[in-house]
């Protein structure tokens, strides 16, 4: 990855479109570029998996399209509407439009107030009288599968990862949004809790004809979940296309190194190919050119002074590097 | 105990006292381990698997007690005081933990971290001491070894921190090293090259190992055997392949369909686990996961299955193991 570019957009067709999307974040040690000229987009319905591993920009990037962290430059469009642009009072109802689900259930949800108040959260930020509000409550419980009479009254601290989970998700619901983003939903449940949070959400996908950008560290999950998938490395994109076709034809070489790292027991050492060596570097410091190419085994010279755009590589598969793999 | 076995526990239980009362954390655990092969044990949370491996190491917290019997080269460790047992850790047995931030002291440098322990168990000389943290950091793997050893924890990556980690547990050349989840912490491309120095070191060294994760993904492919526990019990154990591939326990079988692999059907729904946990503190009388089981008959939620052999090295405790209703399986 290391590269930019938006050869992959759809143009117009698209209801959220991400065009060389810059987030900057400041420490001590200096400002650095969390997400460096990220492009992705979705049609009505569809859903889009981001993977990358640490430091990627993944969640900041789901974070900026709610314009929860500042737009430091590229453009974000949702419907009709430039989000870096957007009033504070017209950001409050688009962002009923655009919901999000964090990873952590339990500390995203208000300790003090019970379970159907946390649902209704966002219809009392609309003025929805109380009485309506907790007349609404039980249907939007028993959506996501837990029964009104055990749960409305409980306290978050009460639930298990799992249930609180799906409280966040009805509440993200309540308000009848066309796109959530789910950053890292599933990733402090136990398997067998995961399972059942990820068939949830597929069913309310189709139920409510949902767009979704899934956010995950997972590469099984993603694959499960999604329709097309981005790639991340380093505040860049590495690869967009299909996910069955990427995760079956990976182009660019971090992608087949993350595939290669998934445990797989039934190969020989438990891995499917070699491990790509090194650490992530820094953000504060990146690598020239191709931000991968320190750590990765077909890099050449040119890697280090050209940084690659992303390109087709085969119909509907995109990658940002010089030399993608057949 | 036979002739290779280095480590030998005989139903273990682990009891911890808490304000809900006594959390029955291990219950009736027996398992081996020989010389220089790797085991690995899975579960999710609740399983009680770092506590069997806390107990294993003398590790328990305080207000709680171990009954059973657990033989490290024939010597009962359960009975040893805290003096005895220092003369294990670290020279026979070494432990590896999750987050290796947090093992690590956070103003101490590298060097006398590694150092420290060497001197006071090996009783070598302090420049003898660092020319063998040098080794040991180079032998795990770690960059520019000279500048590492004078680096702060803060000032390494995760991956980094836990090369150190290993290193720190190799020093005294344990028999066993204990890696309790060593990899949930990091990235994946992170978690493979550790897994890989793990198996390099255990081979080099003809060291044993017990690598303690949640996901049987990872330790299957790197580990001889496998044991699959559950609420403090254990429901299979034998030759990791075999226990992958042909799960014979019915929880074993249903934590594999609820993962989602990366070759998993787009939008299919996964198989499903129904339920939570069983109280640990009042656990059923029978077969812990029979309240979730889809196999579950009258029998299973009365009885305890007893852990019987289903093939060469694949034992396992159920009343309905998979193999019996071939055909009726969904999804595997």
């Amino acid at each position: 990855m290391a590269g930019s570019g938006s050869a992959h957009l759809r143009g117009d067709a698209a209801i959220l479109s991400v065009e060389d999307l810059e987030v900057e974040y400041h420490t001590s040690a200096g400002a650095f570029k969390a997400v460096a000229g990220v492009s992705f987009d979705l049609l009505q319905g569809e859903t889009l998996g981001i993977v990358g591993e640490s430091g990627c920009g993944k969640s900041t990037t789901g974070r900026a399209v709610l314009r929860l962290d500042p737009i430091a430059g590229g453009r974000v469009r949702f419907k009709d509407d430039d989000i870096a642009e957007a009033s504070p009072k017209r950001m409050k109802e688009l962002r009923r439009e655009m919901q999000m689900i964090f990873q952590d259930p339990v500390s995203s949800l208000n300790p003090r107030r019970s379970v159907k108040e946390v649902v209704m959260e966002g219809a009392a930020i609309d003025g929805v009288p109380k009485a309506e509000r907790l007349a609404e409550a039980p249907e939007i419980l028993s959506q996501v599968g837990l029964p009104s009479e055990r749960f409305a009254d409980m306290l978050p601290r009460q639930l298990s990862g799992g249930q609180a989970q799906r409280v966040a998700i009805g509440r993200a619901l309540a308000v009848r949004p066309g796109l959530l983003i789910c950053d890292e939903p599933v990733s402090a449940l136990d398997v067998s809790v995961q399972a059942q949070v990820l068939n949830l959400l597929e069913d309310l996908k189709k139920k409510y004809d949902l767009t979704i950008v899934f956010i995950a560290h997972d590469l099984g999950v993603v694959r499960s979940f999604s329709d097309n998938v981005l790639v991340m490395y380093l505040g860049k994109t590495a690869e967009f296309g299909d996910a069955e076709q990427v995760y079956a034809r990976p182009a660019h070489p971090y992608t087949r190194g993350l595939l290669d790292s998934v445990p797989q027991p039934e190969q020989e050492g438990g891995f499917t190919g070699p491990a790509l060596g090194g650490d992530i570097p820094s953000p504060l410091n990146p690598p020239s050119g191709c931000r991968f190419r320190a750590r990765c085994p077909i890099a050449q010279d040119r890697c280090a002074v050209e940084e690659p755009a992303m390109r087709e590589v085969r119909p509907g598969q995109f990658a940002a590097c010089h030399f993608p793999l057949d | 105990m036979s002739e290779g076995t280095l480590l030998e526990v005989q139903d273990l239980h682990a009891y911890i006292g808490s304000p809900r009362g006594v959390v029955q954390a291990v219950d009736g655990v027996s398992l081996s381990l020989d010389h220089g092969s790797a085991l690995g044990i899975v579960g999710e949370s609740g399983s009680g698997k770092s506590v069997m491996a806390r107990a294993i190491m003398g590790l328990m917290p305080p207000r709680s007690a171990c009954t059973g019997s657990v033989l490290f080269k024939g010597k009962e460790l359960l009975s040893m005081s805290k003096k005895e047992l220092q003369g294990v850790w670290g020279k026979q047995i070494a432990m590896v933990f999750q987050d290796p931030g947090r093992s690590l002291n956070p103003v101490v440098r590298i060097e006398r971290q590694m150092t420290e322990s060497m001197r006071l168990h090996l009783g070598v000389s302090k420049s003898e001491a660092s020319s063998r943290a040098l080794t040991l950091l180079q032998e795990v793997g770690v960059p520019d070894p000279e500048r590492r050893l004078r680096a702060f924890p803060h000032e390494l990556s995760g991956g980094m921190r836990q090369r150190v980690m290993i290193a720190v547990a190799l020093a005294c050349e344990p028999e066993l090293l204990i890696a309790d989840e060593p990899t949930t912490a990091l990235d994946v491309t992170i978690q493979r090259q550790v897994l890989d120095l793990l198996r390099r070191i255990q081979t080099e060294r003809k060291m044993s190992l017990m690598l303690i994760s949640h996901d049987l993904h990872v330790v299957a492919g790197q580990t001889d055997r496998v044991a699959v526990m559950y609420a403090g019990r254990l429901g299979e154990i034998g030759a990791s392949q075999e226990v992958f591939k042909h799960p014979q326990h019915q929880y074993t079988n249903a934590l594999l369909a609820a993962t989602p692999t990366i070759d998993h059907e787009r939008h299919a729904p996964l198989n499903v686990i129904p339920g939570a946990l069983p109280s640990p503190t009042d656990p059923p009388a029978g077969c812990r996961f029979a309240a979730r089981c889809s196999a579950a008959t009258s029998n299973c939620h009365s009885e305890q299955p007893p852990m019987a052999p289903v093939g060469a090295d694949h034992s396992v405790a159920c009343f309905h193991p998979v193999n019996e209703r071939v055909g009726e399986l969904v999804g595997r």
